[in-house]
């Protein structure tokens, strides 16, 4: 873990996103236009996205000179716990996390200065390739392959969920350079001869990719890195973090949703919010949802003060969302009986968002053998 | 249900029996049903696959195994039954639709008329006809005689009004069971009478479609606004039906038996799944320890649910022990079947994230997502944690146990 000077937001500015982020969130996600955006084509709103970029969301972790408000990932954990109380549905995690943490630190400056003020307008939808379906979850297992001819880089290999694949105009791939024992990053335009993409949708709602390429030619203007395996492990614990956070606005929702339930829900003559097993269970999600928050906090903490996280807090981190997502979703639905596993009640969408990000970046199986591994 | 005589078949008998229905199984079931085994998502294969399945076992007598002689089942012991339903289940094959044969017929059985019997039995039998149960309502669901749909009596008729939810089915059946109010005088179950319905498009019938979150509907809602059914369609006696309820519970709750052939198949599925997943290691994870040991757990779990349903099927569901057996046992194969669903979902990571929904439509021919065999992962997940609500959900079977416990 290095130890620098982090950039970070100061914490008025801070506040003053979050709250634009909370009102945006109150104002446009209410359950039903979230579940007509879900079933649009695209899957998300173009205004929204245009929105975004106004309010300064797009350019919270960039550089002052590229346009950005010189931010870091940790200043986006509320804005992504805002997102996950709505289940907001903007490819924002695609862009903003995933691929802008690796451009970031990429030195190829001419391509930043290509693609970062784009982001910040607005106009460019990333997407990062990095999981194989033999990668078994680890970034740095890869068997798409870079092998150099000339100047230029041929790419080969196939992508798995993709996240916003569908909707990106841009995608970042990582291969193994052929005859080394390294990672290269590599940015393919979406219309890139050789690429082909599989659309399709996640449960809950979002959209996602397999991306082939065959013998796909990249110049070196399109070369991101060519040591990136510390780029991508910093960039996974980053994004992990973030997507802990979304879970957490979405899982404080759901347990305030299924207290209040239990208050105005009545069986047997009372509120069922009356029976002990219930008030138990509603007790049992709120410490696994305190203790989860806490942990969070002290990774933001970490975060804020040295730019990255320890590998083992994160791991920790990813396992106990995941197991917190599992038993505040369960519980939701078992409290709420029948109609929890109904289309039409928003639970089951909770439910299914917080299955998601529990399978995504490694699930809580992946991420306790890590731990183990370290004993 | 039926009277058994265990064990009255030799080992050599019993095994070329097991052949016979093997052979019929591998070599007579079309293809349709096939499909409906591979899209199984939740409890309920798809409908058409199973009454498919349901008028092809009719042909050779089979449809209703558990059913007595004198009304149509076969001739067979226990151990027949048994070695049935291992035969049946391992293959994944569909389960007829209960409502129809294990809760509204042994009901008419007990209580129906003569009448009754030869208008209903038959039709059930063959597969002509199937059913849905009419008890839950918005605000009757775990506390079950709080219910409202009521059913004014008007001459030789009664006048229904109301609402019923969680009507399995509802929209592909063609005959429903339900409870209806008909006094508010004395206790609440005694207000409560039984009807049976000769169609689910009676006038002032509605029936809704619920969808699930799997995306396909499986429940409905069914409104009645003033539907008119002849007094002679209660079952049992007028304001009587809760003895009826009870009655059928029981049958709904001692089940077949067969949770364990079904839970056997899905932990055999579990591990086929492991084998397609890489450690990211360099292995398989099949082959990991701490999956394995996993595994490990749920087949102990799988070995107390065959002892305790072989047990409760040796007392018989009249035995004193059988309504703790029989909550028990709903408890522990529902949660065994949750906990099958959620290490399958952890075994197939990020590979289980997408929605199948286009690929798990009957007749559809569209590609599953990811590797086939994890086509209904993520369905299965969802789906199965209705298994703590359906059927007397967890709370209410440990209401249930706690006083049969305190009480001794």
């Amino acid at each position: 873990m290095m130890t620098h000077t982090v950039n970070t937001l100061s914490p008025e500015v801070r506040d003053m996103l979050v709250d634009s982020v909370q009102k945006f969130v109150d104002s446009e996600y209410d359950f039903e236009s979230r579940r007509s955006l879900a079933a649009s084509k695209l899957g998300y709103s173009e205004k929204h996205w245009q929105l975004f970029a106004e309010l300064g969301w797009l350019a919270i972790p960039f550089s002052e000179d590229l346009g950005g408000l010189d931010g870091d990932f940790s200043d986006m954990a509320d804005v992504a716990e805002c997102f996950g109380r709505g289940l907001v549905l903007e490819p924002f995690f695609s862009t903003l996390v995933q691929s802008a943490n690796v451009l970031k630190q990429s030195h190829n400056e001419a391509l930043k200065t290509k693609l970062i003020p784009k982001i910040i307008a607005g106009e460019l939808i990333l997407a990062l390739a990095w999981e194989e379906a033999g990668s078994g979850s680890n970034p740095l297992s890869v068997s798409s392959v870079a092998s150099r001819v000339e100047d230029s880089y041929l790419l080969s290999g196939e992508k798995v969920v993709v996240l916003a694949g569908p909707q990106a105009q841009g995608f970042i791939v990582s291969a193994k350079l052929e005859g080394e024992d390294q990672l290269g990053l590599f940015y393919l335009p979406e219309d890139t001869l050789g690429v082909t993409l599989e659309n399709y949708r996640l449960v809950d709602g979002s959209q996602a990719a397999t991306l082939s390429f065959d013998q796909v030619r990249i110049g070196a203007a399109n070369v991101v890195s060519l040591n990136a395996k510390t780029t991508l492990e910093s960039s996974f614990r980053s994004a992990i973090f973030l997507l802990c956070a979304e879970a957490l606005g979405a899982m404080e929702k759901l347990l305030r949703t299924t207290a209040d339930y239990t208050k105005t829900r009545k069986q047997f003559g009372a509120p069922i919010a009356s029976f002990q097993v219930l008030r138990h269970l509603i007790a049992d999600m709120s410490v696994i949802l305190k203790k989860t928050r806490c942990l969070l906090d002290h990774c933001t903490g970490q975060l804020r003060e040295t730019g990255d996280i320890d590998e083992m807090d994160v791991a920790a981190l990813k396992v106990q969302t995941g197991r917190a997502a599992q038993f505040i979703g369960r519980q939701a639905i078992q409290i709420h009986g029948g109609i929890g596993m109904t289309d039409e009640l928003d639970v089951g969408h909770y439910v299914k968002r917080l299955t998601v990000i529990d399978g995504l970046l490694g699930n809580g199986r992946f991420h306790l053998q890590k731990i183990t591994s370290a004993l | 249900m039926a009277d058994s005589s265990v064990g009255s078949l030799s080992t050599a008998e019993l095994d070329r029996f097991r052949l016979e229905v093997a052979d019929f199984l591998d070599n007579h079931v079309p293809d349709e049903v096939w499909e409906g085994v591979d899209k199984t998502t939740s409890y309920f294969p798809p409908f058409s696959a199973i009454m498919t399945m349901h008028k092809l076992l009719a042909t050779k007598g089979w449809s209703v195994v558990g059913w007595p002689e004198e009304y149509g089942g076969p001739a067979w012991d226990e151990d027949q039954r048994h070695v049935f339903w291992e035969e049946y289940c391992k293959r994944g094959l569909p389960l007829m639709v209960p409502q129809s044969v294990n809760m509204v017929a042994p009901a008419i059985m007990q209580f129906g008329t003569r009448e009754q019997k030869s208008k209903y039995l038959p039709g059930i039998i063959s597969g002509e006809h199937s059913w849905c149960q009419g008890y839950s309502e918005p605000n009757a669901g775990s506390d079950l005689v709080a219910l409202q749909c009521k059913a004014e009596s008007d001459g030789d008729d009664y006048v229904i009004t109301g609402q019923k939810i969680w009507t399995t089915w509802a929209f592909e059946v063609d005959h429903m069971f339900l409870l209806v109010r008909t006094s508010n005088e004395g206790r609440p179950q005694q207000g409560i009478t039984f009807l049976l319905l000769d169609s689910m498009e009676l006038p002032g019938m509605e029936v809704r479609p619920i969808i699930g979150l799997d995306g396909f509907p499986e429940q409905a809602e069914v409104f009645f606004n003033q539907v008119r059914v002849p007094k002679s369609q209660i079952l049992g006696e007028h304001d009587k039906g809760w003895s009826v309820a009870k009655y059928l519970l029981e049958h709904e709750r001692s089940g077949g038996g067969n949770g364990q052939f079904i839970l056997k198949r899905e932990i055999d599925w579990l591990m086929t799944l492991a084998a397609e997943v890489d450690d990211g290691a360099g292995g398989q994870l099949a082959d990991d320890a701490v999956f394995k040991n996993k595994v490990a757990q749920l087949l102990v779990d799988l070995r107390c649910l065959a002892a305790s349903e072989n047990y409760l099927r040796k007392i018989g569901p009249h035995h004193q022990e059988a309504a703790q057996m029989a909550s028990m046992i709903k408890l522990e194969s529902m949660d065994l079947t949750q906990h099958v669903a959620e290490l399958a979902l952890e075994v197939c990571g990020s590979f289980a994230l997408a929605d199948q929904y286009d690929a798990l439509k009957m007749g559809s021919t569209a590609r599953p997502i990811g590797p086939a065999s994890m086509l209904t992962v993520m369905a299965k997940y969802l789906n199965h944690r209705a298994c703590s609500i359906y059927g007397g959900s967890h709370q209410v079977q440990r209401e249930i146990l706690s006083k049969m416990e305190l009480m001794k």
